[in-house]
């Protein structure tokens, strides 16, 4: 299983909106609106690399109000 | 210093046929060759790029599905259509060196084609564009926003 941290900024006004959005998609464990350079955070897990870039393709990046994302794979050192 | 390509570069040059195109189309989808072998981060990073590059380049130049269905690829415009390859080498210096919109990017004249490769981000995007699209530096341009946001860390 690949985890990432997926970083979001959003139009104004829309991050809790986004937040609810994703967080009903499969895949995704948590989403949250946070303040700071970033509005939701969205952790996610797929089976495999590809996967998880295709989750944040085709149906994260296709929530309404998403300007940008960063995605952040975890690692174990 | 940044230069752009001498206007003359830039204007329609109509091929003879247009059968020597860099990507083959199946139905409304455009064949590009996936980039294969990356690491997560460099992966995910073209993932973000992908989310974030524009419906159109240019008025008529618009996005497209690509087989395989790869998140290292995107396509734009009509055939041979422009291909978008992210994940590849950086492009050689060799090459003739351009900047536009603060992305710099080396231009290797295929003779159907410019293939523009950026140079020094951390993950590097090769784009293909056919000669019969005129103002390829605006069409660049238009993908700035998204490759600095995307691809600069």
């Amino acid at each position: 299983m690949v985890q990432a941290y997926i970083l979001i900024q959003t139009e104004v006004g829309k991050a809790a909106a986004v937040a609810e959005a994703i967080s009903k998609l499969e895949g995704v464990a948590q989403a949250e609106d946070v303040t700071g350079p970033y509005d939701v955070i969205v952790r996610a897990e797929a089976k495999s690399v590809d996967e998880l870039g295709k989750l944040v393709v085709a149906r994260i990046q296709g929530v309404d109000g998403i300007t940008r994302t960063l995605t952040c794979p975890v690692v174990h050192l | 210093m940044p230069r752009r390509p001498p206007l003359g570069l830039l204007l329609p040059l109509v091929l003879l046929a247009g059968c020597t195109g860099t990507a083959s189309t199946a139905g409304d989808a455009v064949s590009v060759p996936a980039v294969n072998g990356l690491s997560a981060q460099t992966l995910l990073s073209c993932a973000d790029l992908k989310g974030q590059l524009p419906k159109d380049l240019a008025a008529g130049v618009t996005r497209r599905p690509t087989v395989p269905d790869s998140t290292t690829t995107t396509a734009y415009g009509s055939d041979p259509a422009i291909a978008v390859r992210c994940g590849v080498k950086q492009g050689s210096a060799a090459d003739e060196p351009y900047e536009f919109d603060d992305v710099r990017w080396a231009m290797h004249d295929t003779g159907a084609a410019r293939r523009w490769t950026t140079r020094g981000l951390k993950v590097n995007l090769e784009v293909t564009v056919p000669d019969h699209f005129d103002a390829q530096a605006e069409l660049l341009g238009a993908m700035a926003k998204a490759i600095t946001s995307a691809l600069q860390r």
